[in-house]
């Protein structure tokens, strides 16, 4: 397919914006692209501080580091979230979530996202100080981590058991700090 | 904020004193977003359940075991002067996105001003520890212990799979974001940083000037941070931004044993010189007064102004009071460029004079 700008070059990207609630789909070259201001950073396309910048609105923020693929924003405006009533239209305007509720309305579309500007989609950290559950889940956690550290020491990796010795300690040195908070 | 609190005891900021590897690293940072369960993100508030939301995270901390009410100063923006607000910012207390919601932003300082409780940003709440030089763990142990503290008195939005939540996706997870502030001159002047930045930026890490203003900038200060907040745990976060923060360090100092060998008369003549401007200057512009600060603070590092001439604290000190905001304050009305320049040349001499006058 040729570019819908220039009708010269092979068109590689699909671009779709929309403008005044307007949706319009456009299938561009990289040059034409580069002109109108997305640029091609490591993760992918976005826009740069080209006219085109202001469509995406607050989405385009220092902090975010890599960009969206323009294509990846195809949207379903059938998206809302049930609690608190944001569409998935609305978020990409504003860069903001309406409440948590939204993170499993949007969790497909999310997705996406996680994969250019997080590491993974699965966190990696501690529980809330507070949260109820944890003692439970932290004791499951602590014995999985145990298994995997005689695992570890049988196959003689020794780095990969000191790193699962550290954070069963973590994990015990927290199971330790909740249940003194419980007594409070 | 002292003014309304003069009845309390005035603790010395945290700025004012050295920390590790403090020849580069100016400070360390680290930021928590939570929010509370069961209730809307900021941007689904309405103005009277925003401030509503902040009485109550407010009110359930400062009550917290652990926390000394004495210990922190509780500021409605909306209560404070345009000047006051700004120096907030320069202080890296507040952000400018909290000055932008100044209607219902609110905010816990701790007296020494090395910690701050954010209500009103793009999160019900942004925790904050500062620490001089470059010490990750201190900071991140700080701001760690004030987010538990908090999340044991109120319930926070978490879930296993996603971790904490929060307003913007690209915080979700954690909710950390770490940084360290670094004097980079001699990178800058070897035009070495740009390319770094690059590099950097492609790992992972944002490089950018401090408060991201052209001042910043004079003044060779930066600040680098991470991104990730997802599928990488705090460990690893403070580890490999850490290692990428020793390199910046010890090509910093590579850069400036070159400078020095190729071209130290050229340079000791310009810290000389910073220093007499300084001192003697009627007028001077944020960003010049920056510039100057820069140059104090590296021949100080490079060991060729001594106590004599004058000391890490009032560089640190006038580093911290040179901001529109802090001049203005200081001032106690908004005032027009010009008459700003002429007050921060003034304000400067003074803690020049002050200086000598505790000898």
């Amino acid at each position: 397919m040729k570019c819908t700008r220039c009708h010269k070059n092979e068109a590689s990207i699909e671009y779709k914006s929309i403008i005044n609630g307007r949706s319009r789909q456009e299938n561009l070259c990289l040059d034409c692209a580069r002109e109108l201001g997305l640029n091609f950073g490591a993760g992918g396309i976005g826009p740069s501080w080209g006219p085109l910048a202001g469509m995406f609105g607050n989405l385009y923020d220092q902090n975010w580091g890599q960009m969206w693929l323009p294509g990846s924003l195809s949207p379903d405006q059938r998206e809302v979230c049930p609690h608190c009533g944001m569409t998935w239209r609305e978020f990409r305007n504003g860069g903001r979530l309406g409440c948590a509720d939204c993170y499993e309305a949007f969790a497909d579309q999310l997705k996406g996202l996680y994969a250019r500007v997080q590491r993974g989609a699965k966190y990696d950290g501690r529980r809330p100080a507070n949260s109820p559950s944890s003692a439970a889940t932290v004791a499951d956690e602590i014995a999985e981590l145990r298994a995997a550290q005689a695992l570890a020491v049988k196959n003689e990796d020794y780095e990969q058991a000191a790193q699962l010795r550290d954070r069963i300690k973590a994990l015990s040195e927290e199971g330790g700090v909740k249940k003194n908070e419980e007594k409070r | 904020m002292k003014k309304k609190d003069n009845e309390n005891r005035i603790v010395s900021p945290w700025y004012l004193t050295a920390g590790p590897e403090v020849d580069v690293a100016a400070s360390s940072r680290v930021r928590i977003a939570r929010n509370l369960a069961g209730v809307d993100f900021p941007t689904r508030l309405s103005t009277e359940e925003k401030k509503a939301l902040g009485d109550r995270i407010v009110s359930k901390f400062l009550a917290a075991p652990g926390i000394d009410p004495k210990d922190w100063v509780d500021v409605r923006l909306i209560d404070m002067d345009e000047p006051g607000c700004l120096s907030l910012v320069e202080k890296r207390l507040i952000s400018p996105e909290l000055l932008q919601n100044r209607e219902t932003a609110r905010v816990l300082i701790r007296r020494d001003e090395s910690a701050s409780l954010m209500m009103g940003e793009e999160d019900h709440v942004r925790i904050q520890a500062m620490v001089p030089g470059y010490d990750l763990k201190r900071a991140y142990d700080e701001a760690e212990s004030l987010a538990k503290i908090l999340e044991a008195e109120l319930p926070v939005a978490f879930t296993e799979e996603l971790g904490f939540l929060t307003a913007c996706p690209t915080n979700v997870g954690t909710g950390l974001r770490v940084s360290v502030q670094l004097h980079l001159p001699a990178l800058v002047m070897t035009r070495e940083l740009k390319v770094l930045a690059e590099a950097l930026q492609k790992g992972g890490l944002a490089v950018r000037g401090d408060h991201g203003e052209s001042s910043a900038a004079a003044g060779h200060m930066f600040q680098i941070s991470n991104q990730c907040t997802l599928g990488v745990s705090p460990q690893t976060t403070l580890q490999e931004l850490g290692a990428v923060v020793d390199q910046l360090i010890e090509r910093e100092r590579a850069a400036r044993e070159a400078l020095v060998r190729h071209s130290r008369l050229a340079l000791e003549d310009r810290v000389w010189r910073s220093l007499a401007l300084l001192q003697n200057a009627r007028s001077l512009s944020e960003q010049e007064a920056v510039r100057l600060l820069s140059d104090l603070r590296l021949g100080y590092a490079l060991g060729w102004l001594d106590k004599e001439d004058l000391s890490w604290e009032l560089i640190c000190r006038l580093w911290a009071e040179v901001g529109p905001g802090s001049v203005q304050r200081r001032e106690g009305e908004i005032l027009e460029p010009q008459r700003r320049d002429y007050k921060r040349a003034e304000i400067v001499r003074d803690l020049f004079a002050a200086e000598r006058g505790k000898e």
